[in-house]
């Protein structure tokens, strides 16, 4: 079922949400994969496929976006720019790009310190049918190989 | 069937992009470019694939293996060569529970485009 999402400029963000359980082979999985990560905080509770990263990231949780041409859309229509790292807050945007160019993933910054002259942003994402995970920026799965850049509306 | 299929193909590698894709488009360019998908083209001929694929379709009790090898071979018949492709692919139902199903095939029909023809200006 899709709700109604605007962008700021109110045109309509297409949208889905997925009331699909995930399988009991699923969440197996999802433990397995997730021990991958160590150091990776789990934040939410249950497991959900009513919203995707982009759904948590831009849409408060509501809907999933499923569409990359509705995330771009989001991103000019809602005025985001880049930052560069050093000047990234936390309430920013972090989109991990293949190297075609595609956005896989997105999340919110929540704390970017100066590890002695080194920044490493923590994360908060979803990823995909598993948990709302906190992260340090590159320890996720969808980091390999990917381009990241920060984006800030005001 | 599980038996004949699963020795061809890396099924944590696959589950892994069904478990962590956040759109149909990061399922497609990670499972059509998967080595061990890529592979059962040369281990399984097109209609086997088709008729494989038909039974995992109409199976009432699927487990997580059988959603892994639906996918498997769904790309292993998006990356065969046969004629026979496009028509089989437009006439499977929209119906069937398969996640993104629909989206993946439409996708497949549509020249996956990337989207990195968005700028912005820092």
């Amino acid at each position: 079922m899709a709700i109604i999402t605007q962008t700021r400029r109110g045109n309509n963000i297409e949208n889905e949400q997925d009331i699909t359980e995930p399988t009991y082979g699923n969440r197996l999985e999802i433990e397995d994969l997730r021990s991958e990560y160590i150091g990776a905080i789990q934040r939410s509770n249950g497991y959900s496929s009513l919203y995707n990263c982009h759904g948590m990231t831009f849409a408060s949780r509501r809907t999933g976006i499923y569409k990359l041409i509705e995330v771009n859309k989001i991103l000019e229509e809602d005025n985001y720019c880049e930052v560069p790292l050093t000047e990234v807050l936390p309430g920013d945007v972090v989109l991990y790009y293949s190297i075609s160019g595609d956005i896989e993933h997105s999340g919110i910054v929540i704390e970017n310190k100066n590890h002695s002259g080194i920044r490493i942003p923590k994360i908060l994402s979803k990823w995909g049918i598993s948990f709302e995970m906190i992260h340090l920026v590159q320890n996720c799965p969808y980091y390999v190989g990917n381009i990241i850049k920060y984006y800030r509306n005001a | 069937m599980l038996e004949r299929y699963i020795k061809f193909l890396n099924t944590k590698s696959i589950d892994r992009v069904l478990v962590f894709a956040n759109t149909p488009s990061y399922i497609y360019k990670h499972l059509k470019q998967e080595s061990t998908v890529i592979n059962l083209l040369k281990h399984k001929r097109f209609d086997e694939l088709i008729a494989d694929f038909d039974e995992l379709l109409r199976m009432q009790e699927k487990e997580q293996e059988h959603f892994i090898l639906i996918y498997a071979i769904l790309f292993a018949i998006i990356n065969s060569d046969d004629p026979r492709k496009s028509g089989y692919l437009s006439s499977l139902p929209n119906n069937t529970g398969i996640r993104w199903l629909k989206e993946l095939i439409k996708i497949h029909f549509t020249s996956y485009i990337g989207t990195n023809n968005f700028h912005i200006q820092t």
